[in-house]
């Protein structure tokens, strides 16, 4: 139960898993900490990169990763619109949210998501990214457990932030401990390797990848693989990447 | 001595101006200084303001600007009742016998000269901390009129106080979260700049990776930085590290 938790049992929590982790207490530990609070699906992390899009930190499951990775396929989503409003958003059902994000509703459900509830991170005046936590259920959060979200959330933000200062810029792959977030330096391989093979900016590659992998129905992840290993080339004359193979 | 300038009412227009210029003002100086200027006006008595900062920094201001009193506003910050009252948070009284009684010599003296009997400090807190401390400095007994005045006093430095010390936390918070982005950005330039190379020189992502190592090495620049000017142009592998790299993959495959 929600009430049950606190601050400081979310942070007692965090530290026993790192303990027996023995490692440093990590965003990876709080996130499963708040993936417990709210009995969830899972709990996800997404940072604002340079240009605006979210970029995923991690993930707690398998399905989150999915999740996170069709909303940054999809360009639509709870995440994009709690990060640029500053506010929570409660999708306390996907199917009467259909109207409003089309394509993410159908695919959250064909993934066996229901509902999801978002919290934009804040560091001073701005946002830095969301926490994701979704249910398999319709779910209408009480009080308490949106003011936990909030907690869970600022939480989050501090650990990251603090991370990021523990971690030598020099060696900027050491902040990618997790698998997740590891995995999506491979999509900016990728992208970077699509501007060179069509000639363009990073901006268009990022949309032809992403269009891609929505017009196969791929993961972008696997086709970020794809791309950097070879197996898929895209060409300038096919925006769906349909012959590309 | 010298009975100093008493004022016993002053216009809410004016406490409204000073609190108003006190909130807006950016440095730790200007607010003391309004700060002890409104003390005065509200006391009647001259005023001084001692702000001690985190890093021990002794800033010091009073009001009214008159010869009479420089020395007693100079002396708040080296010997006198003011770093007790700070180290305690406890508002305390100090005499003119007392001063010399405990060896404040420079207090006794600039008292004597200001026509000053007793010194009332008071603390100022922002957030339960201990930031500073108020003083007036009377020639006569205390009154309550001049308790409230005193206390009036306190609470408007305090505001300015805190407006400041909320001001400064909200920069540092900026530029922690630029400092942020500025993290996530040299991250990604490295990854993207490693699938530019990578494309361009036929090479895997991993040999694209030692590439750039190299090339951050001859240019003497972090991995980050000269990612950055792969992906601006600025910078392109030499043609011996792209040849070194060509080799190490076999025959190539360039194309």
């Amino acid at each position: 139960m929600v009430t049950e938790w606190d601050a400081d049992r979310i942070r007692l929590e965090a530290r026993l898993r790192a303990a027996g982790d023995r490692t440093p207490v990590s965003a990876r530990h709080l996130a499963l900490v708040c993936h417990d609070v709210f009995d969830a699906l899972g709990v996800g992390i997404q940072l604002i990169a340079d240009v605006g899009e979210l970029e995923p930190v991690h993930a707690t499951t398998d399905l989150v990763e999915r999740m996170i990775e069709l909303e940054t396929t999809l360009g639509e989503g709870p995440a994009h619109l709690a990060v640029a409003g500053g506010r929570a958003v409660l999708v306390d059902d996907v199917r009467r949210h259909r109207s409003r994000w089309p394509l993410f509703s159908n695919a959250s459900e064909v993934a066996g998501v229901r509902a999801g509830l978002v919290f934009p991170m804040w560091l001073g005046s701005g946002t830095i990214g969301a926490v994701e936590v979704y249910s398999a259920e319709p779910w209408r959060p009480s009080a308490a457990e949106q003011d936990l979200g909030w907690v869970c959330a600022e939480m989050l933000t501090d650990q990251i932030v603090t991370q990021l200062d523990e971690v030598d810029a020099a060696m900027p792959e050491e902040f990618g401990v997790e698998r997740f977030h590891a995995r999506w330096q491979v999509v900016h391989q990728a992208t970077a390797i699509v501007s060179v093979q069509l000639q363009c900016d990073l901006t268009a590659a990022s949309l032809r990848l992403r269009a891609y992998a929505f017009a196969t129905g791929q993961r972008l992840c696997e086709v970020a693989e794809d791309v950097v290993g070879g197996v898929v080339r895209l060409a300038p004359d096919d925006p769906f990447g349909l012959d590309a193979r | 001595m010298t009975a100093s300038p008493r004022r016993h009412s002053v216009p809410l227009s004016t406490v409204s101006r000073l609190v108003r210029a006190m909130s807006a003002t950016p440095t730790l100086t200007g607010v003391i200084r309004i700060a002890a200027d409104l003390g005065q006006r509200l006391t009647g008595l001259p005023t001084g303001v001692l702000v001690i900062d985190r890093h021990g920094v002794r800033v010091s201001a009073g009001a009214p600007v008159d010869d009479r009193y420089a020395q007693l506003f100079a002396v708040q910050s080296r010997s006198g009742p003011w770093l007790e009252t700070f180290a305690t948070g406890v508002a305390a009284t100090c005499t003119y016998h007392e001063a010399q009684d405990r060896g404040w010599i420079p207090l006794a003296t600039a008292m004597g000269y200001g026509g000053t009997s007793s010194v009332d400090a008071v603390p100022l807190r922002v957030s339960g901390e201990v930031l500073g401390v108020l003083s007036t400095f009377r020639a006569g007994e205390l009154t309550a009129s001049d308790m409230r005045a005193q206390d009036a006093a306190r609470d408007f430095a305090e505001v300015g106080l805190t407006v400041l010390s909320l001001r400064h936390e909200l920069s540092t918070v900026a530029e922690e979260a630029e400092a942020f982005r500025q993290h996530l950005r040299q991250r990604n330039a490295v990854a993207i700049a490693t699938g530019m190379l990578a494309e361009r020189l036929g090479v895997s992502t991993q040999e694209a990776t030692a590439t750039l190592r190299t090339m951050a090495r001859e240019l003497v620049r972090p991995p980050e930085t000269v990612a950055q000017g792969v992906i601006e142009g600025t910078v392109s592998p030499t043609e011996r590290v792209a040849a070194v790299r060509r080799r190490s993959d076999g025959e190539g495959h360039l194309g």
